[in-house]
């Protein structure tokens, strides 16, 4: 049996190297490139606009699998859907919101678990006035109308004219009620949630300058009814 | 084969420190002795006698192990055995994840050249707005502007007009079709894809020409989009555009805002 | 009559080389050409050859190939390649210039 001349090992080892090369630059391709790290996916969510120097302002999952990212730019949300794979960071979609008011709401990934459970965030972002200071009484339901907490919160400034609101869970882990099991379940990341509430704006001197209704939304739905 | 000779390969392949290149030395070495000890019985030698000869002839096992191990590096071995896996299972990594999708990108946007017959992207063959419109003016961008890498342009713009009747009045329709194009080096980045839903127009006349996603509504609307990996052509037509003046401006409103003005020159 | 070793050291790639340079060998083939062509002078070890043959596929110098025996063992035959072509044609010019080199100094001869 004849066979053809061979090349020797170095010439086969450069040639596979060469083929894992092309090989890996191929299923980079296929897969549009992926980012390495969360930086490079902003700056490339970004430029989907033609913007720079956005302000992340949550990293939360997506509903039905991927994840989310929220970035504040010059009085314009940006959600961005991504995919994190052992590739790298999977651009999906992203979205800009130009709103009179709008609010989203999600699980703070990056603060990572506490005592089991994720942290909540609410934002509310708009056409506000300049205030000091922020409130907003804050009703969180399981799916559309199963009330499952009121709380009233204090709000951290995430940006110009854009307010963060800490949601915390209001019964304790001895509490067996229907209420109390719906909410662990939602900081524990189902995607229930419905988030509905009234926005107060204070001035300096603590006189209150605005109130504005909040109709119910799901986690990361921008606008609502 | 005799056990002396068998240990004289054993000694040999001891020295040897790649193992999986062993199996071939043994068969190589093993060819030649067998070869040796037919030739010696050829020529009348009997059995043991030839194999005693053939051994002796073979060399210090020790000496001849060592240079062979010196030529069969174990660094060079161990890579060769996990590139060559290594390109097996990156390749059929690669076909599970279907990559043929995306050939069509690889076919290079037209850069140059008339976009006409084509000019008026959101009709049907057969209907009036295409069959009896004529250009009646046509214009490009009159600058260039570069954001975050990109260079945006305008390299064609054209207005249309139809002749129509309606309840025996005759009236003219004027349409306008413009290629917004984006080049931008780094094939491996998306492009501006979002950009595509927030460019409005105007003209000298003050009428603005808001894109169709405006939740008011518009008639600056998005046809066709074409793109390699270092251009992007978007395709827009303007619906019920007014008698055009000079000029229709192209406007995008966030980031670093920037418009590209179009001057209008009669249509030869 | 016995050569001695450290004379061969050096030439034996030249002399693998050159048998090659004819036609392709497998490695047993090669030790009995050797020993006809020089009159049986050179009988080098015999397992001594692989090493040498195994360096010169590493280096690009002969290529391999297996084929099947009457024995039914498969044996590997080696062939020069291009590269092993050149590099023949040097080491024969530095052969050479050696050989005539040591001669001027012991035959007395004065060099060309």
């Amino acid at each position: 049996m004849m066979n053809l001349p061979r090349w020797n090992r170095t010439q086969k080892t450069i040639r596979n190297l060469l083929g894992m090369a092309l090989c890996l630059f191929l299923l980079l391709w296929s897969r549009g490139f992926p980012a390495r790290t969360l930086e490079g996916l902003v700056t490339r969510a970004e430029r989907q606009y033609l913007l720079d120097g956005s302000t992340l302002l949550l990293q939360t999952d997506s509903v039905g699998g991927g994840h989310e990212l929220y970035l504040w730019n010059q009085g314009s949300i940006l959600q961005v859907y991504y995919d994190h794979t052992w590739l790298g960071y999977e651009l999906d979609a992203v979205r800009l919101f130009d709103e009179e008011l709008g609010a989203f709401a999600g699980v703070d990934l990056a603060a990572g678990k506490q005592e089991g459970y994720y942290p909540i965030q609410l934002f509310v972002f708009g056409d506000l006035p300049d205030a000091a200071s922020a409130e907003m009484d804050i009703t969180l339901s399981y799916t559309s109308n199963q009330v499952v907490s009121t709380c009233t919160a204090r709000g951290a400034r995430a940006a110009e004219n854009c307010w963060r609101f800490d949601l915390t869970r209001q019964h304790g882990d001895a509490d067996t009620s229907q209420q109390a099991r719906w909410e662990r379940e939602i900081f524990a990341g189902s995607q229930k949630d419905r988030y509905s509430g009234t926005l107060r704006l204070y001035g300096e001197n603590g006189a209150l300058l605005e109130t504005r209704d909040i109709g119910q939304f799901q986690r990361t739905t921008m606008r609502w009814e | 084969m005799t056990c002396h000779f068998g240990d004289w390969v054993s000694a040999v392949l001891d020295c040897v420190r790649f193992r999986p290149d062993r199996r071939a030395i043994r068969r190589e070495l093993e060819a030649h002795y067998e070869d040796h000890v037919k030739d010696l019985e050829r020529i009348g030698y009997d059995h043991k006698l030839a194999q005693e000869r053939a051994l002796g002839a073979m060399g210090d096992p020790v000496e001849v192990g060592r240079t062979l191990d010196k030529v069969h590096k174990p660094w060079l071995g161990w890579l060769w055995l996990a590139s060559k896996w290594g390109v097996l299972i990156c390749w059929v990594f690669l076909l599970l994840s279907d990559p043929f999708w995306r050939l069509d990108s690889l076919r290079p946007v037209r850069r140059t050249g008339d976009y006409e017959p084509d000019g008026l992207f959101s009709f049907s063959a057969g209907t009036p707005e295409r069959d009896d419109s004529i250009r009646i003016a046509r214009g490009t961008g009159a600058q260039t502007v570069e954001r975050v890498g990109y260079t945006v342009s305008v390299p064609y713009a054209a207005v249309w007009k139809c002749a129509k009747e309606s309840g025996g009045t005759a009236y003219d329709e004027y349409w306008s079709t413009v290629v917004v194009a984006v080049d931008d080096h780094r094939f491996w980045d998306h492009g501006p894809k979002g950009i595509w839903r927030e460019l409005e127009a105007a003209d000298e006349h003050a009428c603005v020409y808001r894109t169709q996603w405006d939740p008011a509504g518009g008639n600056f609307i998005w046809v066709r989009f074409d793109a390699d990996p270092f251009r992007a052509l978007a395709y827009f037509q303007i619906c019920q555009l007014e008698p055009p003046g000079e000029w229709l401006e192209i406007s995008y409103p966030y980031g670093e805002p920037w418009s590209i003005r179009i001057d209008w020159r009669e249509a030869s | 009559m016995k050569i001695d070793k450290s004379l061969m050291t050096g030439s034996t790639t030249l002399m693998v080389l050159s048998l090659l340079s004819r036609k392709e060998m497998y490695g047993y083939q090669m030790i009995t050409e050797l020993a006809r062509r020089s009159d049986h002078t050179f009988e080098l070890k015999e397992g001594t050859l692989y090493p040498i043959l195994h360096t010169l596929e590493a280096d690009g110098l002969v290529t391999v190939r297996e084929k099947e025996a009457e024995t039914g063992r498969v044996r590997k035959y080696y062939r020069i390649t291009r590269k092993g072509l050149k590099v023949l044609e040097e080491k024969k010019v530095e052969w050479n210039t050696f050989t005539e080199k040591v001669n001027a100094v012991v035959c007395g001869t004065s060099p060309a």
